[in-house]
């Protein structure tokens, strides 16, 4: 019981106001304890002591150096355009520059990564299909190029073919051939075709020759079906085939952009946009 | 020829209010906050008048660097300078200016304590994650010449022993027994209740009273 008043006192003490005096009862057990009163006695000389610290003056020329940075300020806000602060020097315009640095940097990769686009070899094969649909039943039957071809065109042609196989979506040029063919609106799709263009998969980096879908519809309906050829250099390119009776022919060398063969001989039509090079 | 009759007329371009009229009543704080929002910079020199010294000297107590106590509390006057607007008359501008100025202080403090600022108060502080520091304090047994050396060595001892206090203790111990604010000021002063207050005092007190038994 006495240690619980010893405590109550205790905080008295402590909370007390400075000038102020603890309470009678307080007064009258500090008489009776010992060890109470020299709390009390240790709590006042350490309040004088603390008390006893000399006053600190703020400088003589505290005003005027207040004022030169009030001036200060004052001249930079003039100054300093008011950039919104998410750009100001400092780290939240770091941060906001790596956000961005990261951003690009990710979209650069993402932009390498993604597959090639659907345009380039998907619209040879899909031309040549469409070509072949719609070539007139009696040139069907005569091959324009020969069954046994050299590997340069089964090769070019596979590749083609396969892309389209493969589960990539028809080109434009194709949907729009197919259209005309299958739903007998010819002339209403054939326009909104003709505005669309044929692009090479060459990652998007350059363009393609454009072909409007019309023109190469109407050159090969007559001609047969299309091949590609993929050109890896400028340098000349030389077909060889055999005919149907096995006679190794060739073609005289093309150079690059030469897209004309119809005429030397009977194998070569229109070009279009290979799956590798660009004619 | 009209003569300067105080250093705020050089410095502010205008008299100060109450000079004017030493009849009527000090202008308050309010007051004078309200009349530098309108533009009146001699307020404004009447307040940093009123309170340079008090802050300073709470803000040296704190820090136990004049110099960067003088820093501080400049910078204390140009942010209330600069929110002038924004200022709210529900409390008093004392417990304002020092809310300004403890904050400013811990924030030294902490920015100190993150540089690892070796000073000589600190410089055998312990290694072991204890949140008390203790100073460097050796007891000097040789008998003093003068009475005022004793005085200054015992003013020099308490100053430091202070300094060693945790922060949360040595705000509120400083308000209250160095500037003398109320309980209720320091409550506000700091943001926290009346008990903790209370409670933050007793416990700096008894540090403190560890710290310097041999001069109590």
């Amino acid at each position: 019981l006495k240690t619980m008043k010893c405590k109550a006192v205790r905080i008295e003490i402590d909370e007390r106001e400075a000038t102020g005096s603890v309470s009678a009862r307080a007064n009258e057990h500090l008489l009776a304890c010992y060890s109470c009163r020299a709390y009390s006695d240790e709590h006042k000389s350490l309040l004088n002591l603390v008390g006893s610290l000399e006053s600190v003056s703020a400088p003589p020329d505290f005003d005027w150096r207040l004022r030169a940075r009030l001036a200060e300020e004052r001249s930079e806000r003039k100054h300093t355009p008011r950039w919104p602060t998410i750009f100001a020097p400092g780290p939240q315009a770091i941060t906001v520059a790596a956000s961005f640095a990261l951003l690009l940097v990710g979209l650069l990769v993402y932009q390498q990564m993604k597959p090639a686009p659907k345009g380039g070899a998907v619209s040879a094969a899909a031309v040549a299909r469409a070509e072949e649909r719609a070539e007139p039943p009696a040139q069907k039957g005569k091959p324009a190029v020969p069954a046994a071809n050299t590997g340069d065109y089964t090769k070019a042609n596979g590749a083609a073919v396969g892309a389209e196989e493969s589960g990539v979506k028809p080109s434009a040029a194709t949907r729009a051939s197919k259209n005309s063919k299958s739903n007998g609106k010819g002339t209403e799709t054939t326009a909104a075709a003709a505005m669309q263009r044929v692009y090479s998969n060459d990652f998007g980096s350059r363009g393609a020759e454009e072909f409007a879908t019309e023109a190469l519809q109407n050159s090969s309906a007559s001609a047969g079906p299309v091949i590609s050829v993929p050109l890896r250099s400028s340098n000349p390119t030389t077909l060889r085939f055999e005919d149907e009776q096995g006679t190794k022919r060739s073609l005289a060398p093309v150079n690059f952009g030469g897209q004309e063969m119809a005429g030397r001989t009977d194998a070569a039509r229109l070009v279009p946009a290979s799956e590798k090079g660009i004619w | 020829m009209s003569t300067l009759t105080s250093i705020d007329e050089l410095l502010f371009g205008a008299t100060v209010p109450q000079s004017a009229a030493p009849e009527c009543e000090p202008p308050t704080d309010h007051s004078l906050l309200e009349a530098t929002c309108a533009g009146d910079e001699a307020a404004f020199a009447e307040l940093v008048r009123r309170y340079r010294n008090q802050i300073t000297g709470y803000i040296y107590r704190m820090t136990n660097d004049y110099d960067g106590a003088v820093d501080l509390a400049q910078e204390t006057f140009v942010r209330i300078y600069r929110a002038r607007d924004r200022y709210q008359t529900c409390f008093a501008f004392s417990t304002y200016i020092y809310r300004i100025a403890t904050n400013l202080a811990i924030s030294e403090l902490r920015k100190r304590k993150r540089r690892r600022l070796v000073s000589l108060t600190g410089i055998n502080q312990p290694r072991d994650g204890r949140e008390e520091p203790c100073e460097i304090n050796p007891v000097d047994l040789r008998p003093l010449q003068d009475a005022a050396l004793v005085e200054a060595e015992r003013r020099e001892a308490v100053a430091r022993a202070i300094t060693t206090l945790p922060e949360k203790y040595r705000a509120p111990l400083v308000l209250r027994d160095v500037e003398g604010k109320t309980y209720e000021e320091i409550a506000r002063i700091l943001d926290a209740s009346e008990g903790t207050v209370k409670s933050r005092i007793s416990r700096g007190r008894a540090l403190l009273r560890e710290k310097l038994r041999a001069y109590l």
